[in-house]
């Protein structure tokens, strides 16, 4: 999914470029103390019959889910972030902060759309300049990057 | 100044790898197809071991007095026949099933944990090596029964029974890796467009068989945690002498138990809504209400579990409150019958092999839930328990449903994972062989059951003698059908007429519609649009 600001302070452009996800970080978080809290019930009812060797199975177990479910749901929040005005083109890439960030000079900026795999079927947009490059938008489909490639371009040929 | 340059092919990634050759393409495959394979395989090969465990009973059984087999041997036998195929077979079937299915019908590249995919596979067969295992052990194997109750499994086991705890341990941990896997798959994976009410009902089967799993297997964790530390460590769980209660050991097992059933059944249902649509080429009936009834009959698989312990000695409140909760399930089970029958009212139905094992399904499985029905009911269970009558019911609704909603799977789906038709002469044999002696070998049980023979005994009166002649040939020629079956599925791997890529007229579906039969080893890694 590709969203795009007009930045306010100045005549620059923000891509904000997120993986597919099929469900917001809000609904995890939901479904997951709604698991919780159902092992917990059934842990603590066998606790009070005198089983009380279920409940830290379950705790082990939730503990597992909820692993499980952050790093998977770690890969599909990351997002990317272009920003681009008429001096500089910063990228920027994290989950809930910047982890990795690129700065180049907007005038010597080249992006490279690269086309492999089986008749094309594969792309790769790669964002940078004087031999420096970044990959952006990497798990986009392809009419995604498609719509990516032209809109960073004609934003390029504006700024 | 700025410049899009357009490459022509340039190179293959590393994405585009196909699996690596050799054994060891099996060991550290992450590919969900290939785990699913794995799966299924295992599951097969399950099926046959406790299959020919069954064969054992059987013939022991094929006439009265002990002809084959000592007593202690029998009760070994039916233990880990029971063990078997719930953890062995039937479960891993339809594990590998959502292996192979799930990722392909949500459009999603794999399963969200591909690692740990692995793991919770290859756990599997150390498990049941080291359960089987038991059966050569100083003492024998378990002979507890698949319930496993104490004090039978605490106080009078044999020694191998820490042996079972350990490989009942591993089988959770597999299913719950399984089960985590995939929830986070569906909640995360689905492609654009897949909302949760567009999925297939497959896919919605699963996640809440998922669900189920992750709520009860840390009850079974406990449960053979607490027999271990009562066997060894001093504690008094299960044992009276010691202020314990062995009933309290029967309320945690089927608290755990019968939500197990539905963890085999539920899967099932969402095979039988894929294939009759496609064969009566028409949406499916009632798709919404089809969500809603797995749901509840999920949610009312936690409320039920003491309808298998009526004998104990519980107060009539408590029994009646388990009958009326019993009963209650037969509206969303009665819910989805009716709508796969709705389903099939005026469509063009033709009759191929995934079909009349689905039609096989309905009407089979119609009838385990009609005597699970008279079994809920808590007067009449009191004559009807423990007696072959309840084996007659729950054989009816793992074979002739579980285990039939399998194989109709297999022959719907074979030929999208390989490309190539079954042989479709050979899979009517299959089904008509399969179905006359499933019947032949159950249904007779009902008889000889009402009539107050007993369960898990090797030797029985006379009176009940050519029933039980019956049931073993039954049982012989259904095994011997499944062997037959094991030639069409190599068959079918091997060769065959080159299926097209929608397979079937009427399917519809991603895997269907958007893949080619059979599927790239990496298949969807550009997510599908769906409308």
């Amino acid at each position: 999914m590709i969203n795009i600001d007009k930045v306010s302070s100045g005549n620059g452009y923000r891509f904000v470029i997120l993986p597919n996800c099929s469900i917001s970080w809000r609904q995890l978080v939901v479904f997951y103390l709604l698991t919780c809290l159902l092992a917990l019930a059934i842990g603590l009812l066998f606790t009070f019959g005198g089983m009380w060797l279920v409940l830290p199975f379950s705790g082990l177990e939730m503990m597992a889910l909820g692993t499980a479910l952050y790093l998977t749901s770690r890969k599909v929040h990351r997002r990317e972030v272009i920003t681009l005005d008429s001096n500089r083109v910063t990228i920027e890439k994290g989950v809930s902060r910047v982890d990795q960030s690129w700065e180049f000079k907007t005038a010597g900026t080249r992006l490279i759309d690269e086309k492999y795999g089986a008749a094309g079927s594969r792309r790769k947009l790669v964002l940078g300049a004087y031999g420096r490059y970044v990959e952006i938008g990497e798990f986009l489909d392809n009419l995604e990057k498609d719509e990516l490639a032209f809109r960073l371009k004609d934003c390029i040929i504006r700024v | 100044m700025s410049t899009e340059i357009t490459h022509g092919d340039v190179h293959e990634e590393h994405h585009d790898h196909g699996p690596d050759k050799g054994l060891m393409r099996w060991v550290t495959t992450t590919n969900h197809k290939d785990i699913g394979t794995l799966y299924l395989w295992l599951a097969f090969i399950m099926l046959l071991v406790g299959g020919a465990m069954a064969m054992v009973i059987r013939l022991e059984l094929f006439q009265p007095g002990l002809q084959w087999v000592e007593p202690q041997f029998f009760n070994q036998m039916t233990t880990l026949h029971g063990l078997i195929m719930v953890f062995g077979a039937i479960m891993p079937a339809f594990v590998g099933l959502a292996n192979w299915l799930v990722p392909i019908m949500i459009g999603a590249p794999d399963m969200a944990l591909p690692r740990m995919n692995n793991w919770s596979f290859w756990i599997l067969p150390f498990a049941f090596t080291m359960l089987a295992s038991t059966l050569f052990m100083e003492g024998g194997g378990p002979a507890f029964g698949w319930t496993f109750y104490a004090p039978l499994s605490t106080t009078f086991a044999p020694d191998s029974t820490d042996f079972f705890i350990f490989a009942v341990h591993l089988m959770g941990i597999s299913s719950v890796m399984g089960a985590i896997n995939v929830i986070a798959t569906i909640l995360n994976m689905r492609a654009p467009g897949m909302t949760l009410m567009k999925m297939p009902l497959f896919v919605w089967t699963w996640l809440i068989t998922a669900y189920l799993l992750i709520a009860v297997m840390p009850v079974l964790a406990g449960v053979v945690t607490m027999m271990l530390t009562d066997r060894h460590f001093g504690t008094s769980f299960f044992d009276a002498a010691g202020g314990g209660d062995p009933v309290l050991f029967q309320h945690v097992f089927w608290f755990f138990g019968h939500p197990e059933v539905y963890i085999m059944i539920l899967p099932a249902f969402g095979i039988i809504s894929a294939i009759v649509p496609t064969f009566a080429r028409k949406p499916l009936f009632g798709y919404s209400s089809m969500v809603y009834a797995s749901a509840s009959i999920a949610l009312l698989s936690f409320m039920v579990w003491a309808h298998h312990m009526y004998t104990v000695g519980m107060p009539v409140a408590g029994e009646l409150y388990f009958m009326y909760a019993t009963i209650l399930i037969s509206v969303p089970t009665g819910v989805k019958v009716f709508n796969w029958v709705a389903t099939m009212w005026r469509g063009s139905m033709t009759f191929e092999t995934p079909m009349l094992w689905a039609l096989g399904f309905i009407i089979m499985f119609t009838i385990g839930g009609f005597s699970g029905l008279m079994l809920g009911v808590a007067p009449v269970d009191t004559q009807y328990h423990d007696t072959y009558f309840v084996v007659a019911h729950f054989h009816y609704v793992l074979v002739t449903g579980a285990l039939f909603s399998i194989i109709a799977a297999f022959y719907y789906w074979v030929p999208k994972w390989t490309g190539h038709m079954y042989d479709e002469r050979l899979g009517k044999i299959h089904f008509w062989w399969s179905t006359i002696s499933v019947n032949l070998l159950f249904f007779p049980q009902h008889f000889v059951g009402l009539a107050g023979m007993p369960r898990r005994i090797p030797d029985y009166s006379l009176q009940f003698a050519e029933f039980n002649a019956i049931s073993s040939i039954g049982g012989f020629a259904f095994g011997l059908a499944q062997v037959f079956f094991l030639y069409i599925v190599i068959k079918t791997i091997r060769g065959g007429v080159k299926a097209t890529d929608k397979v079937w007229e009427g399917a519809t579906g991603l895997e269907f519609e958007q893949l080619p039969s059979p599927p790239p080893y990496h298949s969807f890694t550009v997510a599908p649009q769906v409308k």
